[in-house]
């Protein structure tokens, strides 16, 4: 039996171990915790350098996770000031075979761009790549904008440039093109290309105000007096133009329903009048209806039927025609309607054209997609050429709109390269939810 | 021939009951130590392992008719076995393991040996070898302690794991090895709380310090032998810390304090003691380096558990009737 002298004793005991217990327990972990956390950051450090060198890292505790079995976990990196300097992200990809990519994966903080990437190395069962082959897809993707794709089909081009395919029957020599109205801020926009060897070289895209004491809209925007939201208008134009050079086609910029576009990084604005206005430049290159003739044109149609374009309308110092065509119904004559100053040179100056011949030149403007160097993009991010990937499909499930970068790839590997790619896919997505979760 | 006979013992005043209620008092620290290092599971672990023993063993033992010896202790024994039994299982450990540990522990080695006193090895050290024997690969859930506290998930997930890791205490602060920031059982890794439950045994005199000590200066010594080659360096701090690691990860004190602490199984000598002790600290020392926490703190147990009627029987026992003597003059 136990006395109750023996039942208050174990008692008392039992109040006092707890106390004694805890106050240990709590002692240690204070006196355990700044160890705890050098060691931590020391151990990130090690792993993390190659990838994304920071002051610190933090490890990111999110749900979302659990949506991505691939990923193991996720780091964020910090500078001095706690400024983020990008994602770490572990991820385990497993193809349908079983087969494993183990590695990690940087990403910059607006998760825009792929900064680091190294292969862990610990896989059972590989993807069907070596060493050197991951390598030299690192070098393919790191520093690229994400989500990505592989190439199944390359341009073949002198030049190291990647992913540059030009547009069908370019003629070299310098085109234009103009709004013929004027926006709300009584700005035209012109567009204007020059190509060599089929391939554009240079893009510019401006405009100049009815208003002639107004200057154009890029200076405009450096001075602050034309303001648009995001970068100021002059630098969006410039990145917008050298996507153009670098994706060669005015469809591959991936323009959507309202006119903006995803893919190029820093353009923000409206870009739908130089999707529009490229479109009619590399029509005019492929007619080899040139700058001079498109503006001796305009002349022709202000002298024909209107008071005279003395009259009517001025000329920019670089010599365009400043005149908008909002009072009359665009291009609108007696002998026809056209949508283009090339339409309408066709239709005034060739006599022997009839109408169904303008109607064939109309067509032709559109850009017929099977005039480019086009690729399809399937499931497995392979990009084919039967299909021009923008808009129509996804890999690894992203709509292609999104895809920025389209890699080479292993040419003997694509299904492993696009399997290297999906990785990097993952990462994309996931921050991108995070980010709409943090939003 | 080795006699038998009934608790309480005639050279003690202490009833096995307040005993076994000191020893479970004594838990208490480690317990705490779990539950604040691995959060609810650790919790729903021991609580569910106290419960099983329980339970199985108040079944069988009136399934093969040992009720009747089972008297009014039987509930602590099976309690306090079920308690350790969980402390040794790593935080993300199912409860499928925790149903197969209680079964073995109480059918097999606890009332196919007679029940209550009459078992030949420490009923949780046995479950816990068992289990770790024939499911290894589901015993392998360690985590990092002090976060995840109400995760529970794991607790109902049954599916293998890699295979086991020796712990790499290099790469660890020795503070956090000291208040255990490191991947172990659950109740292993807070080496102050074995300790605050150690000294309450010492203070209760409800221990038998003899083995206690003697296994653990023995497993250190042999620690220092087997792995001479560690120690050669004249760096005298981190021959230290290798020792004192050692002590803390090894699972040694833990077993000293609560394995140690049955009575009916390890020898009650001095010099039974000694023997057994030494032989359980060289094989402490020889497991550490080559197999898991739980083999490194169940075998040596088992084994002195096996030694113990081998031993009591050859050495003589005068000092019981010394020991005695001392306790009726109390």
């Amino acid at each position: 039996m136990i006395t109750r002298k023996q039942i208050q004793r174990l008692l008392v005991d039992v109040v006092l171990i707890v106390i004694l217990s805890v106050s240990t327990i709590l002692i240690g972990m204070v006196v355990s915790k700044s160890k705890r956390n050098q060691r931590e950051q020391n151990n990130y450090l090690s792993l993390f350098i190659q990838v994304l060198p920071a002051s610190g890292y933090q490890k990111v505790e999110t749900d979302l996770v659990q949506n991505y079995s691939e990923i193991n976990s996720i780091y964020m990196a910090l500078d001095k000031d706690d400024t983020t300097l990008g994602y770490v992200l572990d991820i385990d990809y497993f193809n349908a075979e079983g087969d494993e990519l183990h590695s990690l994966i940087a990403v910059s903080a607006d998760g825009s761009k792929l900064i680091g990437y190294k292969h862990i190395g610990d896989e059972m069962h590989r993807i069907a790549l070596t060493e050197e082959e991951i390598g030299v897809l690192a070098s393919q993707t790191v520093d690229k904008p994400i989500p990505m794709a592989v190439k199944a089909v390359e341009e073949e081009s002198d030049s190291e440039v990647e992913s540059v395919t030009s547009v069908y029957g370019l003629k070299d020599g310098l085109y234009y093109a103009q709004s013929l109205k004027k926006d709300k801020r009584d700005f035209i926009d012109y567009v204007e290309i020059e190509v060599n060897d089929g391939v554009i070289t240079r893009v510019n895209w401006d405009a100049f105000n009815v208003d002639r004491t107004t200057k154009d809209r890029s200076e405009s925007s450096l001075t602050g007096a034309y303001t648009v939201s995001g970068e100021n208008w002059a630098t969006q134009s410039y990145n917008i133009c050298h996507a153009l050079i670098d994706y060669q086609d005015p469809d591959k910029l991936a323009m959507k329903s309202d006119g903006t576009t995803d893919i190029i990084p820093g353009v923000t604005c409206d870009v739908r009048c130089f999707v529009e206005l490229a479109k009619e430049c590399i029509s005019n290159s492929r007619h080899g209806f040139t700058e001079e003739m498109y503006i001796q044109e305009m002349i022709n149609i202000m002298n024909d039927y209107s008071a005279g374009f003395e009259d009517v309308c001025v000329k920019t110092d670089k010599g365009y025609i400043v005149y908008s065509f909002n009072d009359m119904a665009p291009l609108s004559f007696e002998g026809g309607s056209y949508s283009t100053i090339y339409e309408a040179y066709i239709g005034r100056n060739i006599e022997e054209d009839s109408e169904e011949d303008v109607e064939e030149h109309k067509s032709e403007n559109e850009t017929p997609d099977n005039d480019n160097t086009a690729y399809e993009l399937g499931e497995d991010g392979v990009v084919r050429d039967t299909q021009n990937p923008v808009l129509t499909q996804s890999v690894d499930g992203i709509a292609l709109s999104e895809v920025n970068t389209q890699i080479s790839g292993i040419a003997n590997s694509p299904e492993a390269s696009a399997e290297f790619v999906s990785g990097i896919n993952i990462a994309y997505k996931f921050l991108r939810e995070y980010f709409n979760w943090m939003a | 021939m080795i006699s038998k006979h009934k608790p309480p013992f005639l050279r003690t005043a202490k009833t096995v009951t307040y005993a076994y209620l000191v020893i479970l008092v004594a838990l208490i620290p480690c317990i705490t130590g779990a539950v604040l290092s691995y959060g609810l599971r650790a919790f729903i672990l021991i609580i569910t392992s106290a419960l099983l023993f329980f339970l199985f063993d108040t079944v069988f033992s009136r399934l093969v008719g040992n009720s009747s010896r089972n008297d009014n202790f039987s509930d602590i024994t099976s309690v306090v076995s079920g308690i350790v039994f969980g402390l040794l299982l790593p935080p993300n450990t199912s409860l499928m393991i925790v149903v197969i540990g209680a079964l073995f522990g109480s059918f097999v080695i606890k009332q196919l040996f007679g029940g209550v006193g009459n078992n030949l090895f420490n009923q949780a050290a046995a479950a816990r070898l068992f289990v770790e024997l024939v499911f290894p690969r589901y015993l392998r859930g360690y985590s990092q302690p002090f976060s995840d506290y109400l995760k529970v998930d794991t607790l109902f997930s049954i599916k293998p794991l890699p295979e086991y890791m020796a712990i790499d205490t290099s790469k660890i602060y020795f503070m956090e090895v000291f208040n255990g920031y490191y991947n172990t059982l659950i109740g292993v890794g807070c080496f102050t709380t074995i300790v605050i439950g150690m000294v309450y045994l010492l203070l209760r005199k409800n221990t038998k310090p003899y083995i206690s000590f003697c296994f653990i200066a023995s497993a250190l010594f042999f620690h220092l032998v087997l792995n001479y080659k560690i120690f050669e360096n004249n760096d005298i701090k981190a021959n230290l810390r290798e020792i004192a690691v050692f002590i803390i990860t090894s699972g040694i004190v833990f077993a000293a304090t609560y394995l140690f602490a049955v009575y009916s199984n390890v020898p009650i000598g001095f010099r039974g003691s000694l023997i057994s002790g030494i032989a359980a600290g060289f094989l402490a020392a020889y497991l550490y380096t080559r197999t898991s926490v739980a083999v490194t703190t169940c075998v040596p147990v088992l084994t002195v558990n096996l030694m113990t009627p081998i031993v009591e029987y050859l050495l003589p026992h005068g000092h019981i009737k010394k020991s005695y003597e001392v306790e009726v003059k109390e």
